[in-house]
């Protein structure tokens, strides 16, 4: 069976990406930080609770020697103006967002060879909402790195960069956007990991842009 | 009312803070080398852009009417032979600087009214650059914090982003895989750049490309970006048979 990592699968969409492939009847290896405890058993995976922002050493321990796929889509945001952003909000979304996946993206590198890489970003990245300054600008540096190292594994390793829109997780309780009637659009979880792993098969880059997400809040409202 | 200038010892910088300075501004300079500080005619602190009390430095200059962060370092060659600490310290000192210091900024009051923001991006948002890819990140991760931060300042208050393209500096010949006369000789001196940016953020544009070069470059490249990849991978990153740090 082919094996895949997915990180920040203990929640959102990473957790309905271990289902889609779990479903597929994949290997996989799960981490996020919360304790195994806390997860198991429902999830049906290998899980290393890990903080990827101290380093992945011990992930990369228990990872076997070849991936076909690795999922890095750990992330959280923080809504609020910039004068909001303390030194340590910017320092753990920089750290978090952008730096643990491009170091985990270098360390599984050997692994890696013959196989998958996807970055999740988000529709955010481009930038140009006021309150998502500082999350939007940690995944468009993530967008620039997936973009130059498409071209440098070129032929070793697909380097995907996939972009998912606004998605009914508890992220943005955890971000503090509050209870905004927008939220009722989001698409659930299970629908953007699924359309995320159809990209990944087809080898193909996606944004799921404001025709998606409203395609999948009409077909929501019909059912 | 202060223009400050970071990266402000060599390069781009230092012709920014030199052109500030000739045209009656009142320049605070900032970079790590104290040595070349020295020389500039300018106001200046040698201070370490990633430290704690960075941006409280800064701030106590209140109130700063333009601040032009351009201050940047990088690292080239393939992305996995560069060593982890220096793909970690290329996003502390060129993405997280420059943000933690402007909210800082922000959050102190520290802006005159009608202030400007000033990133320098790299002409690679519109490509991707292999061989530099956290450099990579960095830029587009500046680039697209402008552009929301133009979203939340007060009305008249002012943030861009600058694209150069080569320029004639230490960092090029620090980085780049080709350094023979002719090269370097087709590079643009940091005096017209810093010239072309100065009339830019006047203008209050929000993007800023300078000079005919640097904007045919960015057209090519938005009009045919894979191609432009392409070519930039065999130019630069097929040159570079050893990381540069
Ligand atoms: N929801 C959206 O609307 C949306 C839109 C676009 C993009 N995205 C992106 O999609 C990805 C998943 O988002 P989501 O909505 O599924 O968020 P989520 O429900 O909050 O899940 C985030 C996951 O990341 C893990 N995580 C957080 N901090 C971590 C750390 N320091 N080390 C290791 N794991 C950590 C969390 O698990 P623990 O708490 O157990 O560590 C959780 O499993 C993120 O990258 C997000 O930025 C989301």
């Amino acid at each position: 069976m082919p094996h895949a990592l997915i990180t920040g699968a203990s929640d959102g969409i990473g957790r309905a990406l271990v289902d889609v492939y779990h479903a597929k009847e994949w290997d996989i290896t799960a981490t996020a930080r919360r304790p195994a405890e806390a997860i198991m058993p429902e999830l049906p995976c290998a899980y290393v609770p890990l903080d990827l922002t101290t380093g992945a050493e011990s992930l990369l321990e228990k990872l076997p020697p070849k991936l076909d796929l690795a999922i890095l889509n750990a992330g959280a945001g923080k809504v609020a103006a910039p004068a909001d952003h303390s030194a340590e909000d910017v320092a753990q979304m920089i750290a978090l967002n952008t730096t643990a996946p491009l170091l985990l993206a270098q360390a599984l590198f050997p692994r890696l060879e013959g196989g998958t890489l996807a970055f999740i970003g988000s529709t955010a990245a481009r930038g140009a909402h006021k309150d998502f300054s500082v999350y939007a600008a940690t995944k468009a540096a993530l967008s620039g790195a997936a973009r130059s190292l498409a071209l440098e594994w070129e032929g070793l390793v697909k380097v995907l960069m996939l972009h998912p829109g606004p998605t009914a997780t508890t992220m943005h309780d955890k971000a503090g956007l509050g209870d905004i009637a927008a939220r009722r659009f989001f698409t659930p979880p299970a629908k953007v990991a699924a359309s995320l792993a159809d990209a990944i098969d087809r080898g193909k880059n996606r944004r799921l842009g404001a025709a998606y997400t409203a395609r999948h809040a009409l077909e929501g409202l019909f059912k | 009312m202060i223009t400050v200038i970071t990266g402000a010892a060599n390069g781009l910088g230092r012709a920014l803070a030199l052109a500030s300075h000739e045209r009656g501004e009142d320049v605070l300079a900032i970079d790590l080398d104290a040595q070349s500080l020295e020389t500039l005619p300018t106001k200046w602190i040698a201070l370490d852009l990633t430290s704690a009390d960075a941006a409280a430095r800064i701030a106590s200059e209140s109130p700063i009417s333009r601040i032009i962060h351009s201050a940047g370092i990088s690292g080239t060659g393939p992305f996995e032979s560069i060593p982890a600490e220096h793909h970690a310290r290329i996003l502390a000192l060129n993405l997280e600087a420059p943000v933690a210091i402007t909210c800082a900024l922000l959050r102190a009051q520290a802006m005159a009214p009608g202030a400007t923001h000033a990133f320098v991006g790299s002409l690679s948002t519109y490509t991707g650059y292999p061989g530099a890819v956290s450099y990579a990140a960095s830029k587009d991760g500046l680039a697209s914090f402008a552009a929301s931060l133009r979203k939340s300042l007060p009305d008249g208050d002012h943030a861009a982003c600058i694209f150069p393209g080569p320029m004639a500096t230490n960092h090029a010949a620090r980085y780049a895989p080709d350094n023979s006369e002719k090269t370097v000789a087709a590079r643009q001196s940091t005096e017209e750049a810093a010239a072309l940016i100065l009339k830019g953020l006047d203008a209050r544009k929000a993007v800023i490309v300078p000079g005919g070069k640097a904007r045919l470059m960015a057209t090519v490249c938005k009009l045919a970006p894979g191609l432009a990849g392409r070519l930039l991978k065999k130019a630069l990153y097929e040159k570079l048979t050893e990381p540069r740090l």
